[in-house]
């Protein structure tokens, strides 16, 4: 991003920036930069926080008055809501069982656990919408998520099925419909009562879903597809760093 | 969860030691007073109008954000999966301030808003941006706007 600033400046515009990665700062040098103590993914700190939010902005907008750079300066507050590992203990979604329906496992019927599970998170992801005056980060792929779910489960067996989309790439219609399942799946549990951090989200959705099991099983897949681009995103596009102890094991 | 100091160690040094370009020659242009000041934002956080294109890994191609658009239709699509989402899922501006942008313009913090907002997708190398940003710069200038706060994810 920093070297954005430099193309921006030469032209004759001032900029200044929020740092996440100091060492990248520092390497690459931009005019003016804040650096912010804050997770990968939060620039601004926490959701929902717009007092802290106008802090962080105003602390780097400030440092548009400086004209003689390079400017590095530190952002003092750490971001609301940083909880420690105990405060995020006892989140746990709640996903709306009844023992009248029998329960549908992946390994019997993936598609049929994957739209039960979507079926039974319903309410809670359009109570996360409506709470969001009708706000969703679903729909990325412009793909029915009823069709989603039948396509991304079908890569398990074969990566070769037929995609929803032919006018994007298959690595790019692969990778968004695994973003718009994990968006539905997240707006959901976060709609729910309690305090659903980041990590305690993450830790649901790769280790204790159907989807997380499917997705793994999607990864496996393309891991050993043969397709170059299928075989990197494998490693990289699916299933994030921390999460890769969800990995099937690999004989 | 995804603070560098908590990824792996490998992940992070491989973050962290990535090759990215040194730029000796800073220049740091002089401009009015904040409060004078017409602000861009420029994300590479892959946001984009539903609508919009998907972002394609490295082609340092950027998209148009209206500021007088409806910010419910921003979407991302950015390649990366090592950062967290769900705080953009729950509030766009802990990576596009754009509703902290308009208190701070109420407030006469800053003199006004640009027409348009701009966003690319990072992770790409920063050499592909620079034909596309050198030609954003133009577009700003025509707008007025002589301040810019880029934005990462």
């Amino acid at each position: 991003m920093g070297a954005l600033a430099h193309y921006i400046e030469r032209e004759g515009i001032s900029t200044t920036q929020v740092s996440l990665v100091k060492e990248h700062t520092l390497k690459i040098n931009p005019p003016r930069a804040l650096w912010a103590p804050f997770e990968l993914g939060r620039p601004f700190g926490a959701p929902d926080e717009p007092d802290f939010q106008r802090r962080v902005l105003k602390a780097a907008l400030k440092l548009l008055e400086r004209d003689s750079g390079p400017v590095l300066e530190d952002f003092p507050e750490e971001a609301p809501g940083s909880a420690s590992e105990e405060d995020t203990e006892g989140w746990a979604c709640v996903v709306n069982f009844s023992e009248a329906v029998k329960e549908i496992t992946v390994e019997e019927d993936p598609l049929g656990a994957l739209k039960q599970e979507m079926d039974r998170l319903r309410s809670w992801y359009d109570l996360g919408v409506e709470k969001r005056n009708g706000r969703t980060t679903v729909g990325i792929s412009e793909v029915d998520l009823d069709i989603l779910s039948e396509y991304f489960v079908s890569l398990i067996d074969d990566v070769d099925s037929a995609p929803p989309r032919t006018d994007i790439p298959r690595f790019q219609m692969v990778k968004l419909a695994a973003d718009d399942l994990k968006a539905y799946y997240f707006e959901a549990a976060a709609a729910q009562p309690g305090n659903a951090t980041d990590k305690s989200l993450a830790d649901w959705y790769y280790g204790e879903t159907a989807i997380g099991k499917i997705l793994a099983l999607v990864n496996e897949s393309c891991r050993l597809s043969g397709d170059e681009v299928l075989m990197k995103m494998s490693d990289r596009r699916l299933l994030p760093i921390h999460q890769k102890h969800h990995k099937l094991a690999v004989n | 969860m995804v603070h560098l100091h908590e990824m792996p160690d490998a992940a992070r040094n491989r973050l962290v030691n990535q090759d990215l370009p040194h730029y000796d020659d800073v220049e740091c242009v002089a401009g009015p007073p904040l409060s004078e000041r017409k602000i861009a934002i420029v994300t590479t956080a892959g946001l984009h109008k539903r609508a919009d294109k998907p972002f394609t890994h490295s082609l340092g191609e950027y998209r148009i954000i209206p500021e007088d658009g409806g910010m419910s239709e921003i979407v991302m699509s950015h390649a990366s999966t090592n950062f967290d989402r769900s705080g953009y899922q729950q509030d766009l501006n802990i990576c596009f301030p754009v509703d902290r942008l308009r208190e701070l313009k109420a407030d006469g913090k800053i003199g006004s808003i640009a027409t348009n907002h701009f966003s690319f997708m990072g992770a790409s190398p920063p050499e592909t941006q620079e034909a596309a940003a050198r030609d954003l710069a133009g577009i700003l200038k025509a707008d007025g706007v002589n301040g810019v706060i880029l934005t990462p994810v």
